[in-house]
């Protein structure tokens, strides 16, 4: 049930599972601060043509440079991102996601994961 | 008929046979005929035979009839005199003669009515008239003076006097004067909604609800129905166990919501929708007819209705309906929810997986033109849904067929959901060749013109079934055989638009993976034309590029939905396949374009990046072809490239880099190689110094399919470049794009009166562009 509901949320609808805290402390880098990784998807996207055959309309991990604060931290590639500093993920615009990501220089998510969260 | 068998006897033909008697009546008709049967003078011939101006010189005192003696003639007279007021009689009130009452008539030519039968026919309409009136008048007073009574005991504690009055008034309403008088009376319409939401008694019901349902005949009886809640107590009867209250219920209901306001909203809110989806399941035709029709008027352009329809497993129930009926009328209405419902999203999935695909297609050969259309939009509708679908042979050969179709809706909607099957759907792409899709497809774009709405899902078919399946290199060949590359080839000319020029770029690229193709695509100026195309594409992000865009990093604009991107990726790249071929790399050269292809190895985005090194890779197989590339400055820009993070580009430039080493000196040589092979170690395996450039090569490296929808191989658009976020997955993703989007056709029933728009069902677009996002991700 709990892999249904994380993976297949239909977004604004309640949702309770077991979630991954990571704490990730971006790196300076020029005049630009870097996460090293990649984020996909949102409720303005079609999950049905994500290469990656995600299942709805969350905000992913879809890619985690290496040895970059993301790998540090524990990020793995195909994690969802439930949340990010407190700002809900389920049920965001791509840009919106990307706008509370770039806002603070760290940033406390929770992730739900597969095989690991659920099953 | 009666006042003719009337007149037999007196035509002594009583005792012939029938059809013989009828023969003597017409022949003899002069003699016979009362003058009532009005019409029956104009159609036997006259005595003589003769035009009537004749007629008029035919005279009775020239003598003619001289045979008769005198004693006869005042005889005869006598009798017509005796008889003239029979003869009155039976003009006025025929119905007070005697039976076989035998009188002479006074006509002496059949062409010439006397007088007394001219009196017939007006006489009988007056005479109906007077009768019609005094009994309508009867009826209306009789009703205005009974209804306060009747009121009063529809009103009476016991249930047998209330049954016998709900009787009473049903038997009055169906005169149509006491009719009126009923429901000109509020108390009475709200008596008879009292008596059925309050009795159990059968007799009770069935007399009120069927005079709910003779008043529903009149705009004035929905009327009243309407406000006196009628509405809640008619849907509580449709659990009726009783076929005939059943009846009156829901045709009664069916009325209102066709002709009364509001009534809509009151049938969902008392719960209609589920009891006529419980309904469905009864057996008589006639009456699920009705049912249906309720539901497509509850279910259009109300979204709550159609999830209620969906919670109370309606689908599955219309699906049974399409599939085990064959009166018309009801697959009509029946295909006309499901079209209404296909265009939600989650009743969508539900209809397809009741097997809603085939159930339909079984009525694609239906002579009724309505169904045809309403089925076929229903597919379209569903068909982005049912990619996944097995079993949809019989759909697919159908749709073939009806390719063929003079109607330009049907085409069009059978190429729609042809494209749409057949994209990544390997087993679909086989069966439609199997079923000569191709030569119809072709036949289809030659017919069209230029219709795009049918010419751009015929090219997005042909594209899906020109690639990624066993019988592709026969699909490729066989638009050759056919005629159709001359055809496809002129689409990418004006007037033409974006995105079906986009599907041809698509489709020629690939015709041109089969070697027959390349003198045709060449002979049809598609060198040219594709070039044409890239120039215009190029210079318009040039200029974009030029433009101050005050720091911002929006992606190009679209234009009709298509990004000039994905004209330059989808040319380079038909023109890296054609480059296959000696004469084609000639006239690529000749077209002077290989200084676009050098610059756009400079471009942001890989897949762009990726077919420009691997045109020109094909045009460095020229020794003419890989000077002209070192002289644009390439080596620089490739030997970056080399460094790609994708692994097709890196593979590429090395691939450039070394056919244009061929002449050149020894150590040279060894230093490139050494280069290539630190840069290139992740795909030792794959990559082949000698560069033999064989057929396997060119498939690992080929672009990804131009149908395939997710996770199929990977990921073929990877990362942007610095932060730019870019809508990737333009050229991967199927021009699957659900028809009920957008397309006015299936947006909108047609039928209806209310547009059914859902458009609060789109995903919100990204802000900076027209288009339902696909995918993409960003770099943070």
């Amino acid at each position: 049930m709990c892999a249904k509901m994380a993976f297949q949320h239909q977004a604004g609808t309640a949702m309770e599972c077991l979630s991954i805290p990571i704490t990730l402390q971006k790196e300076v880098c020029g005049d630009q601060m870097r996460c090293g990784f990649k984020i996909g998807g949102g409720i303005d996207q079609d999950f049905n043509k994500s290469p990656q055959g995600y299942t709805d309309n969350g905000i992913y991990v879809t890619e985690v440079h290496e040895s970059s604060p993301a790998s540090r931290a524990g990020l793995r590639v195909h994690d969802k991102i439930l949340q990010c500093n407190g700002y809900d993920f389920t049920m965001v615009t791509h840009k919106k996601a990307v706008s509370y990501i770039k806002k603070n220089p760290t940033l406390s998510l929770l992730v739900a994961r597969k095989g690991v969260t659920s099953s | 008929m009666s006042y003719q068998s009337r007149t037999m006897p007196y035509q002594g033909a009583a005792d012939m046979p029938k059809e013989q008697s009828v023969l003597a009546w017409q022949h003899n008709n002069y003699m016979g005929d009362s003058g009532i049967h009005s019409g029956a003078q104009t159609q036997v011939p006259s005595l003589t035979g003769k035009e009537e101006e004749d007629m008029d010189l035919f005279d009775l005192d020239q003598g003619s009839y001289s045979g008769f003696t005198q004693d006869q003639v005042d005889d005869m007279n006598n009798q017509l005199n005796q008889t003239r007021s029979h003869r009155v009689r039976a003009a006025m009130f025929p119905e007070t003669l005697e039976e076989g009452l035998e009188i002479p008539s006074t006509q002496f030519e059949a062409g010439h009515q006397t007088a007394v039968q001219r009196l017939a026919e007006p006489s009988q309409m007056l005479k109906h008239a007077v009768v019609n009136l005094i009994n309508y008048q009867d009826d209306a007073e009789l009703a205005t003076r009974a209804i306060p009574e009747l009121i009063k005991l529809l009103n009476d504690e016991d249930q047998v006097v209330v049954s016998q009055a709900a009787m009473m008034v049903h038997q009055l309403s169906k005169k149509e004067a006491s009719r009126h008088a009923i429901m000109n009376s509020p108390q009475m319409v709200a008596a008879l909604v009292r008596a059925i939401s309050n009795s159990n008694d059968l007799e009770t019901t069935k007399g009120a609800v069927g005079t709910l349902h003779k008043l529903s005949h009149h705009r004035q009886g929905l009327l009243a129905i309407f406000k006196s809640g009628g509405i809640p107590a008619l849907v509580k009867l449709l659990s009726s166990p009783v076929e005939s209250v059943l009846f009156y219920a829901i045709t009664t209901l069916h009325n209102l919501l066709l002709h009364q306001d509001g009534s809509k909203m009151a049938v969902r809110l008392a719960g209609g929708l589920q009891k006529m989806v419980a309904l469905l399941q009864r057996n008589n035709t006639k009456f699920l007819a009705i049912v249906t029709d309720c539901l497509q008027i509850l279910a259009y352009g109300n979204q709550e209705s159609k999830l209620i329809i969906l919670a109370s497993q309606g689908p599955i129930e219309l699906v049974r309906i399409m599939r085990s009926y064959n009166y018309e009328k009801l697959l009509w209405t029946t295909s006309r929810v499901l079209k209404v419902l296909s265009v939600c999203s989650s009743n969508k999935p539900a209809i397809v997986e009741a097997g809603g695909m085939q159930a339909l297609a079984m009525h694609l050969g239906n002579s009724s033109q309505r169904l045809v259309q309403n089925c076929l939009w229903t597919l379209r509708n569903l068909s982005d849904a049912a990619t996944k679908v097995n079993g949809l042979d019989s759909l697919l050969s159908s749709l073939v067929q009806v390719l063929a179709s003079s109607d330009v809706n049907v085409v069009t909607c059978a190429a729609g959901i042809l494209s749409n099957l057949t994209c990544n759907n390997q087993f679909n792409k086989e069966t439609v060749c199997q079923f000569d899709g191709i030569s119809a497809l072709v036949r289809t774009i030659m017919n069209a013109g230029d219709r795009e709405e049918i010419t751009e899902p015929a090219v997005c078919a042909l594209r899906h079934l020109t690639s990624r399946h066993d019988k592709s290199e026969l699909a490729q060949n066989q638009v050759r055989v056919v005629g159709g590359i001359p055809v496809i080839v002129r689409l990418l000319n004006p007037p033409s638009r974006w995105p079906l020029v986009k599907a041809v770029i698509g489709l020629i690229r690939n015709l041109a993976l089969c070697q027959d193709n390349f003198a045709p695509l060449r002979e049809s100026c598609a060198i040219n034309y594709l070039v044409q195309l890239l120039m215009r594409a190029y210079q318009d992000i040039q200029r974009r590029a030029s433009l101050p865009t005050g720091g911002s990093q929006q992606p190009g604009t679209y234009a009709d939905g298509v990004r000039m991107e994905e004209i330059i990726e989808g040319t380079v790249g038909a023109l890296h396949i054609l480059a296959r071929e000696f004469y084609n790399r000639e006239q690529i050269r000749q077209q002077g374009v290989i200084p676009v292809f050098v610059q756009l190895l400079f471009n942001d985005i890989e897949n762009i990046q990726r077919v420009a090194a691997g045109v020109l890779c094909e045009l460095a197989a020229d020794k003419e072809g890989a000077d002209l590339i070192e002289q644009e400055g390439a080596t620089a820009p490739l030997t970056e490239l080399l460094h790609s993070r994708n692994e097709g580009v890196a593979t590429y430039a090395a691939a450039v880099l070394f056919r244009m080493s061929e002449d050149k000196p020894q150590d040279y040589k060894k230093r490139l190689s050494m280069e290539l092979s630190s840069s290139l170690f992740r795909e030792e395996n794959l990559w082949n110094p000698d560069l033999g450039m064989g057929a396997d090569f060119q498939d690992i490296l080929s672009p990804e399919p131009y149908d395939t929808m997710y996770a199929q191989g990977p990921p073929s658009v990877q990362g942007s470049h610095a932060g730019r976020p870019y809508q990737q997955g333009y050229d991967q993703i199927p021009i699957s794009i659900p028809m009920d989007i957008g397309s006015p056709l299936d947006a909108m029933d047609v039928t209806g009166t209310e547009p059914d728009l859902n458009f609060d069902q789109l995903p919100a677009p990204p802000q900076d562009n027209n288009q339902v996002a696909a995918w993409y991700d960003t770099d943070l």
